[in-house]
């Protein structure tokens, strides 16, 4: 169990120090019940945080933190599932419970109200009410009783009564008597559907309480006509006692009409929210009433838990109320024993938390202490305490630590020794450096190096031996040694070296000999080696710019000695440092030589200076007459580089007198030609001030220019608009013009309508004159026939007297219409002639609409010309305002232009001036140059 | 007679036909005269006494017959009588009737046991001619139709003259009265009666 714990307290540290924040979550399987919670619950940083400090604690610390953790996580787990477990079961049954009772409310409300219909429709059967003969056998009375039993037998009934079909009463239970109902809508509903009826809830009108009205029809048994209407009337506080067991224990029904509006409640204090909605009662069941599914779940109502229960009334059999209910349990009564439960659980829970983690901390501590011993000893060794040993008990891995610090503790006591001792020695090396290079003399040098080393190798001989040029023998020329040993100073040995030896040490290799008994020499080099009792050699070369001179040689007399790598090296070092010293001193040397050499040639270079300052001095004496002027003297020519110098010298001297005598002809024509100039320049000063003035006054003109290009401009703008204004105006005549040629047309349509009518009015005045024609034959007819009956009537005689007035009157008659035929002829033919007239005008209009209508639309296409002529005005004013803005611009750099040349020419003014001035000082000038020309002598 | 006020007439308003106040003067076999006329302009009396009747004839129901004397144009059927139609003015000499018209107005006249019937171009009514208006033939009456005249009557024609074609109400009338009888012994007649 230790170890194990051990174990898992160096994982968990392993893994603490190594890996990031992501580690603890994944590869840990020892501690998967806290880890993942960490990061699962907690923001990244804050899981960093946990994880940094957690890092910074102690290993105890950590053990036990994890000990504990793995110890009560899983009690808390389990207590947890337990908990969950228990209270969704727990949850579950208690809204079943409450949707049983919800559903047993609304069974039984609905169940007491059909149970109710089911009274009347019995009631209404009774031969009492529904057939006449039995009917009338009773008295009011009889009936009256009749309903007055049925009331006072049933429970929950407040009245019971007979209706005819206009609602006065027939019969009514014992009470105050009912209103006349046939204004009530349920009334005339009955009537019209002839089915019975439950109202919804409603106050009374009489009492002003909630009832409910149970209406049947009531027919005729034998007629089956309606007769009329039976009525019951149930309060709703009877309804209320026949539910009242579902209340009580904190729990509260509510019951709600079709609308949703509350009509039943058991909670004394809501009363007063009777007729809310049940939805606004409970808003947290509003979507299941809308849905009216059962159901049942925690709600809140005035900031108070309850559990609710929702149940809407089915239909049974004829009977649908659409109510519906809901029975609310306060949390309290319905959740206590789940809480006590739960109580339970926690402290359980708790108690095993505390005991198993009281447990896991102290097996942890258990654990941990060899580890904190072994830190402690390591941190005193890490403070320098190297003696410092750990108590090493049994065979365990804890037990190896031990050892193995131990072991770390004792090399590092060892490494700590060698250190000093190299240290030692590299000031050796220096001190031993320094003494060298204190002196530049050659011999001196080996010998102190001989002497230094020894001393450091507390060996008992050491000597450079110097070779010859060809390396097959040499001499020891310095040597230190101790007392009673051969000296072999001076000696001249005979050893020569093998190329390879040359080489060998050459690359700077030190040849080492431990035991001259133990090793095959040639022959040669061990006699050399016994002569001077050599028993353990070492050697190393002296180099001198890369060039082996000599061989410096170590020799232990009393016995073998087993040379050690350090002073191996060591002895390597000081042969090289004496090889600097001996390069170092052989470069003074050199120096020295090459002084005495310089000091010689420069003694012979200052007589040479001597002899050439004393030419120079003739020299200067020959031409001092040229520093006055006189360019007439010449030096004399001489051997040497003086002479070449005085020849040089006369050259320049003639070169330097033909140049004087140019300059002062040049002065002369300068004078001359100034003289000449100056009136010129004048002139050239006059015409420039003449041409700025004249400048001037054409910038004037062209300001003048400017402005009136600028008038053409606006002048050009103002004809651009009246243009314009003119196309606008002709764009509306030609919108105009095709609105006339329209109403043309228009015209001339309704000319061709008209024609057609007039020509239909000619056919029809023809078919007049037909039937006049006829009429006219028939009045001819008649005529003749009249005329006959006259001549029939004066033929009989007096008798036929009236007869023949009749034939008169006949014939008068068809005289008249024969004449009023012709009038009507005469109107026809004026019609016909009239209507000629009329369709000859009307083609004549026709004609002149189509000329009119042709003229418009030449008026129009003159108009688009005009229009476009007016663009093309336009277009061209436009250009020509383009164009002067062109020209004031160019105008305007034309000004620029002119302002440039009168600066230009007022410029050349000023230098014209100046010119002159500058002219006369030239004058000046050249007649001072004349005039110390005059110094100069040219000629003898 | 508003509809005789919109429309524009040529004539006098008052000269209307239908206006006229109807004169009822009773005719006797003895006064009165059947008045034709012959052509335009021009019209005759016959006596009422020889008149039998008037008829409008169809054309298509006379038949006319080759080798006939002129003034006959043929023969026609007169309920179940055929009788001979002549135009009466070819007959005097003063014209010719229209060929061409539709409908022939024919006048049946009897002198003794003979009848014939008479083409004329329009039948204009009866007049009665008192005895007292009889005047003799004037000269100027075309020497052909001398010897079938009677006599000539004038009229007053504003109440005498039923027709309202004629017009100059205040002028009197000279007409001519032609005499059957004579008519009946035209030569022209003789082979047919």
């Amino acid at each position: 169990m230790v170890d194990q714990l051990k174990k898992q307290a160096t994982d968990s540290n392993g893994i603490t120090r190594t890996t990031p924040p992501s580690g603890l979550t994944g590869d840990d399987e020892k501690t998967p019940a806290t880890l993942p919670k960490l990061t699962y619950r907690s923001p990244v940083r804050h899981l960093q945080g946990l994880t940094t400090r957690f890092s910074q604690l102690g290993l105890e610390a950590k053990t036990t933190i994890l000990a504990i953790a793995i110890g009560t996580l899983p009690v808390l787990a389990v207590g947890g599932l337990a908990y969950v477990a228990a209270d969704r079961t727990i949850s579950d049954q208690i809204s079943k419970a409450e949707l049983a009772r919800a559903v047993g409310l609304s069974d039984k409300l609905n169940r007491f109200m059909d149970d109710r219909l089911g009274d009347l429709q019995l009631l209404d059967k009774l031969p009492a009410f529904n057939t006449a003969q039995t009917a009338a056998t009773l008295t009011r009375a009889d009936r009256d009783n009749i309903l007055t039993t049925f009331v006072q037998a049933k429970e929950g009934y407040e009245s019971a009564a007979f209706f005819d079909v206009k609602g006065n009463i027939l019969a009514q239970s014992a009470g105050p008597a009912l209103d006349n109902p046939s204004d009530r809508e349920y009334f005339q509903q009955v009537l019209a559907t002839r089915t019975a009826i439950i109202t919804q809830p409603e106050p009374s009108k009489t009492t002003g309480k909630m009832v409910i009205h149970i209406v049947v029809p009531v027919s005729d048994a034998e007629t089956k006509a309606l007769i009329g209407v039976m009525q019951t009337r149930l309060p709703i506080n009877k309804i209320n006692e026949a539910i009242k067991n579902f209340s009580g224990n904190g729990e509260n029904y509510h019951v709600a009409d079709r609308n949703g509006r509350l009509f039943l409640v058991s909670d004394p204090d809501a009363v007063q929210e009777m007729g809310t909605n049940l939805a606004d009662f409970f808003p947290d069941l509003k979507q299941t009433i809308t849905d009216r599914k059962e159901l049942a779940k925690p709600g809140k109502h005035e900031n108070k838990s309850y559990m609710l229960a929702y149940a809407p009334f089915k239909s049974l059999g004829d009977t649908n109320l659409g109510w519906s209910s809901v029975i609310s349990l306060d949390d309290g009564v319905a959740f206590g024993a789940q809480r006590s439960l739960l109580t339970t659980i926690l402290l359980g829970t708790l108690a095993s938390m505390v005991s198993v983690g009281a447990i896991a901390a102290w097996l942890a501590k258990r654990g941990t202490r060899p580890i904190l011993a072994a830190t402690q000893a390591v941190k005193s060794l890490g403070e320098g305490k190297l003696q410092t040993r750990m108590e090493v008990q049994g065979q365990d891995e804890l037990a190896l630590l031990g050892g193995n610090i131990n072991q770390m503790a004792a090399q590092l006591e060892t490494l700590v020794d060698r250190q000093n001792q190299s240290v030692s020695r590299s000031s050796l090396i220096s001190r031993i450096v320094g003494d060298l290079r204190r002196t530049m003399d050659f011999d001196e040098i080996l010998q102190r190096g001989t002497e230094e080393v020894r001393e450091f190798l507390k060996c008992d001989r050491v000597v450079i031996y110097k070779f010859n040029p060809d390396f097959e023998s040499g001499f020891v020329t310095a040597e230190s040694i101790g007392d009673n040993w051969t000296s072999a100073k001076g000696q001249l040995i005979e050893d020569p070296l093998g190329p390879d030896d040359i080489e060998r040490y050459k690359n700077g290799r030190v040849w080492t000999l431990d035991d001259i008994s133990k090793r095959q020499l040639t022959e040669c080099h061990c006699q050399i080696l016994e002569k001077l009792q050599v028993k353990a050699n070492i050697v190393a070369p002296i180099r001198r710019n890369g060039e082996l001179i000599a061989l410096l040689c170590a020799h232990q007399c009393s016995g073998p000695r087993n040379w050690d790598v350090e002073e191996v090296d060591l002895f390597r070092q000081l042969s090289l440092q004496i090889g600097y010293a001996l390069e170092q001193s052989y470069l003074f040397e050199e120096t020295e030589t090459a002084r005495g050499a310089a000091e010689v040639v420069s003694s012979e270079q200052r007589s040479q200076k001597e002899a050439l300052q004393m030419q120079l001095l003739d020299l200067l004496s020959d031409v001092e007459a040229a520093s006055d002027g006189d360019l007439t003297v010449r030096a004399d020519v001489s051997a040497g580089e003086i002479g070449i110098v005085a020849d040089f010298f006369n050259a320049i001297i003639e070169n330097l007198r033909s140049i004087v005598t140019q300059v002062k002809a040049s002065a002369a024509q300068v004078n001359t030609s100034i003289g000449k100039n100056e009136a010129a320049i004048g002139q050239l000063a006059d015409d420039a001030l003449q041409q700025a003035t004249e400048t001037t006054r054409t910038l004037d003109s062209l300001e003048a220019m400017t402005q009136s290009i600028l008038n053409v401009a606006q002048n050009a703008q103002t004809a651009a608009a009246v243009t314009r204004g003119a196309a606008e105006q002709a764009q509306i005549g030609g919108d105009a013009m095709d609105q006339t040629v329209n109403n043309i047309g228009e015209l001339r349509d309704t000319i061709g309508e008209t024609a057609k009518k007039v020509k239909r009015l000619g056919e029809a005045s023809q078919e007049i004159s037909k039937v006049v024609s006829l009429i006219n034959q028939i009045a001819m007819q008649t005529n003749l026939l009249a005329i006959n009956a006259g001549i029939e009537a004066a033929r009989a005689g007096e008798d036929s007297q009236g007869f023949a007035v009749v034939a008169e009157e006949v014939a008068e008659l068809a005289t008249r219409s024969a004449a009023a035929t012709r009038e009507i002829e005469q109107i026809v033919a004026n019609i016909q002639q009239e209507t000629s007239e009329v369709v000859n005008a009307m083609e004549q209009g026709t004609t002149q609409v189509i000329k009119s209508s042709q003229m418009v639309g030449e008026a129009k296409q003159s108009l688009r010309q005009l229009v476009d002529g007016s663009r093309q005005v336009d277009e061209l004013v436009q250009a020509i305002s383009n164009a002067t803005v062109s020209q004031v611009d160019t105008s305007a750099q034309i000004s620029q232009l002119m302002q440039a040349i009168a600066q230009v020419s007022a410029r050349t003014s000023a230098s014209s001036k100046a010119i002159a001035t500058t002219l006369k000082e030239t004058v000046t000038v050249a007649q001072d140059l004349q005039s110390s020309m005059g110094a100069f002598i040219v000629e003898n | 007679m508003n509809k005789r006020e919109t429309v524009r007439l040529n004539s006098a308003p008052d000269q209307s036909a239908l206006a006229r106040p109807t004169v009822r003067s009773l005719l006797s076999l003895g006064t009165g005269h059947l008045r034709v006329s012959l052509f335009e302009g021009v019209s005759v009396l016959i006596p009422m006494v020889y008149v039998q009747e008037v008829i409008a004839l169809p054309a298509h129901r006379l038949s006319a017959l080759p080798n006939l004397p002129s003034p006959v144009l043929g023969l026609m059927n007169r309920r179940s009588q055929v009788l001979w139609l002549v135009d009466l003015a070819y007959l005097l000499g003063i014209g010719r009737l229209d060929l061409a018209p539709q409908t022939h107005h024919v006048v049946v006249l009897k002198v003794g046991k003979l009848t014939v019937a008479f083409a004329v171009t329009a039948i204009e009514g009866m007049i009665a001619v008192p005895p007292e208006a009889g005047i003799p033939v004037p000269s100027q009456v075309p020497p052909s139709a001398l010897p079938y005249l009677q006599m000539c009557a004038r009229l007053d024609s504003s109440d005498g003259v039923q027709t309202g074609a004629q017009t100059g109400a205040q002028t009197s009338e000279l007409l001519m009265v032609v005499n059957p009888e004579a008519l009946f012994q035209s030569p022209v007649l003789q082979p047919i009666a």
